[in-house]
């Protein structure tokens, strides 16, 4: 089936064309309606034993209204990405269809633009399912991308976005500290961790100074806040609890950790917490947007149903499809197209 | 001198002042992503532990084991959360579940990309190849009830194995002409691994999981191993993943690469991970290319370039060494792999190539470094698992007795110790990755990987450094040893000459304990080695130092209950000298940290199947492989660092002096450089020479272009004459091999402005190319606003 459509980039104009087709307002000569979207009984039948075979059991209920769903939302989008040319301007169907035609021995290597012209011609695009799950792909991208470059971000919705899910950006407690270790854990550790402390007194404010005392770490002796997770992945599992009662600002100690003593200067502490939306704002867009597309691919293929009668060959046709008011298609009606043949 | 050296030289170079406690190393790359810098950066860098190689249910093996966890759900594990694992009961549901102890920092998932397109079909109604007869004995065998493995594998995986191991591999029929029905599902399939991987890594400042976009290279020309990981950098990755089917040869896939990241992306950058060499036949490092002709020294190097790092030990076995081998190490037969391929009958005899070990290869590489002037092989270690459960980082032992590594076919005790090939007793709990790096980002870790700031593990979590330099010999004791470590030398992975003269450069190591955590063991340290490979003209040779610790500390382990006996160490700290240093000739040297006993995972299942092997009667065909008299029943973890390399084609003892005049304009220079064994490509009079003498400020730089040199004695003398210094100031250069190979550059400048340089006690740094060779020497120089020297070395 050829519908007469021009190329269009973005998937708002297959709407656009769609809409356009339908009949205006007072005319007495509607064009025809496109022909219907028709699920296989076959191909359906297949794809319930597949199930079957795969989990064991003959698909219940819902599952197989979920199954037969998949089906007609890739097909909606197939076709939709067929009427509005998407299948001309997407060069893996070119490569492919260059392949297909050296495999035919038709390939003119030296004008590929003319082979990919002839292949069409001969009908290879059609009914080729790696070409059709390319379509039906590249056609929800480009919903997608279409929903979100329709309008640019409100953010009034954002930050009602970001408040429902802040939970997906919560930050852990986070430490910056110095600290000086005293390699063993036992006593003795202790104590010249002790006799350290003894040394500095508790009241030295300098964190960064050159320290003289103690032995090295091998994770070295200051940490830009340190998570929990990372304190304990450094000093074993006790020593952020540990960390976390220190007072900020001073030498405190001995502390002990897995691999023995340190004394602690708690620069300063950030306890867990929900960040504003300026702070984690890339993120929360990306996740945003990434909602407002698949809210935007749902709505084509709400409006896709509208536009198409989808026929499901089981002896019953989708029921949202069936409620769209519509003539029938008459017996002038292109030939329809089928899903994956 | 090194071909290409400078960048790595320039890692482990500090930019501050002898002895400042902040000295870092400077950081050696750059953002090429969109992102929030890490709250949490340090510039001394911090370990993170990761899993560079695991498969999903995008792999057509783990899909057979019944594995149906995806890319997504993997991520989530690697950050803690649990899984399902096969086998699925009728409701669909998982009728087993592992999580892991700790969570990972960074995860690359690395499914085979050979059958992409073909497990994607096999399994879609409607495909080209859906109703194949191997897509309908994959479906049939999957429908069949659960079985515990078999050897020789089901008929139709050994079909879809077969397809990969021919020299020249063909797709089936149903893939299309060209395989184009494969390669079109393959790239839907891609596609979401990519998106996988970009939803599961934290681009917030917190930066508490990096992720990384990867698939496995699975050649198995005639039955060997030669599997390559491949990791890219970031999200700009090629369209296609390549395969076996496309690139037969590691080169090709090289050149594959190379040619797709340069292909309509500017920040795509890759980087092939080997792993298990020890079933390649020692078809793994071939210093050839696709046609077999030998490597050059610019090649050479490339390949080490592209391969910075090998999985020195996962699941099926590890690659370090095997006594016979050309070693007698009594420690290298650890967690061998028992066979001589990953589909053969277990047989521990199988003869091997020496080169399917790691440490052959590397002192085979120094033998290319000296003649040939590269060095093909210049590899770091990591760890991995290789796990098919969809489950990075699984290598708990004792979960690992519970839970196995690979789908339903370990769904039970006895199943878990077959000696059946290629899991089941003789293979392990699998190992980890260790980056040094300033932050958890894509960014920063690719570079730790790039420089080979890495070390493997056994799978449990000792932190380990190592410094190779010009150090006290009481760093140990000194709170700055990770400053002074970067400062005055270069971490494992790097590369250095003779910064002490004739003295051996002093290796300083430092590792504490897995602190353990959530019931994760924290077994102590018991001793540290420093293994060193050499060439000399006599062959290639190795030598392990002890050098912290006790070996025979009388640590155990009470295997009827698992409970270790004895003590070790928190934490372990040495500098050594090699007390068979010599100057002239190539080597390297790596770290192996070792923990005190415990039980090896099968141990845990062997007690619980009621195994006592000194009771016969306890014996049955359940629990029989518990006494197989080749696996152990306790295991040492342990840990290797990344070898660092001693170059005595860098400069060695460099000798300079300026001089300070009384105006500007007056100062004058002079240096000479010693080499050892001086690059054998070396050849100024073709390549022209590039000096620059650098502290904190550029002090001299001067370009000779090749025209100006005079070739006094071909291949042995070469001189630059210039009265008027109007090159960089330089009045006077010559370079001198002579017939051993040892090399001398020594050049003079008129008087000219060097009042850059700073009139104190402080580093400057020299380097020299010559083409593509090129060195670059740190040195301490000391004195006064008169006169500046450098330190005896």
């Amino acid at each position: 089936m050829k519908h007469p459509l021009p190329v269009f980039l973005a998937a708002g104009a297959v709407l656009a064309v769609l809409r356009a087709s339908a009949p205006a307002p007072g005319s007495d000569d509607p064009p025809p309606p496109p022909a219907p979207v028709v699920i296989e009984a076959e191909h359906l039948e297949r794809i319930l034993a597949t199930h079957e075979r795969t989990v064991g059991r003959p698909a219940t209920e819902a599952e197989r209204a979920s199954l037969v769903d998949a089906e007609v939302r890739d097909a909606l989008l197939l076709r939709a990405a067929r009427d509005s040319g998407l299948d001309r301007i997407d060069p893996r169907i070119s490569w492919r269809l260059m392949e297909k035609m050296r495999f035919l021995g038709k390939a003119d290597e030296d004008d590929p633009a003319a082979t990919v012209r002839l292949a069409r011609a001969l009908g290879l695009d059609q009914h080729d399912v790696v070409i059709e799950r390319m379509l039906v792909e590249k056609m929800g991208t480009v919903a997608r991308y279409r929903a979100r470059a329709e309008h640019a971000i409100d953010e009034v919705q954002l930050q009602a976005f970001f408040d429902e899910h802040s939970d997906r950006w919560l930050q852990p407690r986070t430490t910056t500290l110095s600290h000086a270790f005293f390699a063993g854990t036992d006593q003795a550790g202790r104590r010249r961790a002790s006799d350290a402390l003894a040394r500095i007194g508790a009241d030295d404010q300098g964190s960064q100074g050159h320290l003289t005392f103690g032995d090295p770490f091998v994770a070295g002796r200051h940490l830009e806040a340190a998570s929990d997770q990372t304190l304990a992945k450094l000093f074993g599992e006790s020593f952020p609890a540990s960390v976390s009662e220190l007072p900020e600002r001073s030498w405190q100690g001995p502390v002990a950790s897995a691999l023995g003593w340190h004394l602690v200067f708690v620069e300063s502490r950030r306890e867990a917490r929900t960040p504003a939306l300026e702070e984690v704002r890339r993120q929360v867009v990306a996740a945003f947007e990434a909602e407002r597309g698949e809210a935007g691919l749902a709505r084509l293929i709400e409006d896709l149903r509208k536009v198409y009668e989808v026929r499901i060959e089981s002896g019953h046709s989708d029921a949202r499809s069936s409620a769209v008011t519509r003539s029938a298609p008459s017996v002038a009606a292109p030939p329809q197209e089928t899903a994956r043949g | 001198m090194s071909r290409r050296s400078t960048t790595t030289l320039a890692l482990g170079l500090g930019l501050l002042a002898a002895g400042a406690a902040t000295a870092a190393p400077v950081q050696d790359w750059t953002r090429t992503e969109t992102r929030d810098d890490c709250v949490a950066y340090n510039a001394l860098r911090s370990p993170f532990f990761g899993e560079t190689h695991i498969h999903t249910s995008h792999s057509l093996d783990a899909t057979f084991v019944r594995v149906r966890s995806t890319p997504r759900d993997a991520y989530e594990f690697a950050k803690g959360a649990p899984i399902g694992l096969p086998p699925y009961d009728e409701m669909d549901q998982p009728t087993r579940t592992a999580q892991l102890r700790r969570p990972l920092d960074f995860t690359a998932i690395t499914d085979h990309s050979e059958n992409f397109g073909e497990n994607v079909i096999c399994f879609t109604p409607g495909l080209t190849g859906y109703d194949s007869s191997q897509c309908e004995a994959l479906r049939a065998q999957l429908a069949s009830p659960v079985a515990g493995p078999t050897f020789p594998p089901p008929a139709i995986f050994i079909e879809f194995i077969t397809a990969q191991q021919a020299a020249d591999p063909v797709r089936f029929d149903w893939c299309g002409p060209g395989g184009a029905n494969c390669l079109a599902e393959g790239s839907l399939l891609w596609n979401d691994i990519v998106s996988a991987a970009e939803e599961h890594y934290d681009r917030t400042d917190q930066c508490e999981f990096t992720t990384f976009v990867g698939y496995e290279w699975t050649a198995n020309t005639d039955g060997w191993n030669l599997h390559r990981n491949v990791i890219f950098r970031n999200d700009d990755v090629p369209a296609m993943p390549t395969s076996y089917f496309e690139a037969p040869k590691v080169q090709q896939l090289w050149d594959s690469l190379v040619q797709d990241c340069s292909t309509d992306l500017d920040r795509c950058e890759f980087l092939t991970i080997p792993h298990n060499p020890n079933a390649s036949g020692g078809l793994m490092f071939l210093s050839e290319d696709a046609d077999g002709n030998p490597l050059d020294a610019a090649q050479a190097e490339q390949r080490s370039s592209f391969e910075p790092l090998v999985e020195m030990f996962q699941n099926k076995g590890g690659s370090e060494c095997r006594t016979g081998l050309g070693t007698n190490d009594e420690a290298c037969n650890f967690e061998q792999l028992q066979r001589n391929k990953l589909f053969t009958p277990i047989n521990p005899t199988a003869p091997l190539n020496e080169f399917t070990q790691v440490r052959n290869v590397l002192k085979d590489a120094l033998v290319k470094q000296k003649f040939v002037g590269g060095n093909p092989f210049r590899v770091g270690f990591i760890g991995a698992t290789d796990g098919h459960n969809a489950t990075p980082g699984f290598t708990n032992e004792e979960d690992v007795s519970a839970k196995g590594t690979n789908g339903a076919i370990e769904a039970l005790p006895e199943w878990r110790i077959t000696d059946l090939p290629p899991q089941g007793i003789t293979t392990n709990a699998g190992g980890l990755a260790v980056l040094w790096a300033e932050e958890n980002s894509r960014d920063a870790l690719f570079a730790a990987m790039k420089r080979r700031e890495a070390y493997a593990t056994s799978g449990t979590r000792p932190i380990v450094r190592f410094f190779a330099g010009d150090y006290p010999a009481d760093l140990c004791d000194n709170p700055n040893f990770v400053e002074i470590g970067y400062d005055k030398g270069v971490p494992m992975g790097g590369e250095l000459g003779a910064v002490r003269g004739k003295n051996s450069p002093r290796f300083a190591v430092m590792a504490t304990k897995d602190p353990g955590g959530n019931g994760a063991p924290s077994t102590p340290l018991q001793h540290v080695q420093i293994v060193k490979g050499w060439v000399d003209d006599l062959g290639r040779h190795e030598q392990v130092y002890e050098v912290a610790g006790d070996p025979d500390n009388g640590a155990g382990v009470d295997t009827a209950t698992c409970t270790p006996t004895g003590t070790g160490a928190d934490s372990l700290c040495a500098v050594w000298e090699d007390p068979d240093f010599d100057p002239t000739e190539h080597a390297f040297y790596y770290v192996r940290v070792f923990e005190n006993p415990v039980c090896r995972w099968h141990k845990y299942v062997c007690n619980e199947l009621g195994a006592d092997c000194d009771n016969p009667a306890t014996i049955n065909e359940d629990n029989e492989n518990c006494c197989l008299d080749f696996i152990e029943d306790t295991t040492q973890e342990r840990a290797w660092t990344s070898p660092v390399w001693y170059r005595p084609d860098f400069a060695g003892v460099v000798k300079g002096q300026i001089q300070f005049g009384d105006a500007v304009g007056e100062d004058k220079l002079k240096i000479s450089a010693e080499y050892p064994d001086m690059n054998p490509t070396v050849d100024p009079a073709a390549d022209g020479i590039t000096i620059t003498l650098a502290d904190d400020d550029e002090i001299l730089s001067a370009t000779i272009p090749s025209s100006a040199i005079e070739t006094k004695k071909p291949g042995a003398k070469w001189q630059y004459k210039d009265k008027t210094g109007s090159i960089g100031g330089i009045k006077q250069l010559g370079i001198s091999v002579s017939g051993s190979g040892k090399g001398k550059i020594k050049f003079a400048t008129v008087k000219t402005d060097l009042s850059a340089a700073d009139a104190n006690e402080h580093d400057i740094t020299l380097d020299i190319a010559i083409g593509d060779v090129s060195s670059s020497a740190i040195r301490t120089w000391t004195g006064d606003a008169k006169k500046i020297k450098t330190v005896k070395q």
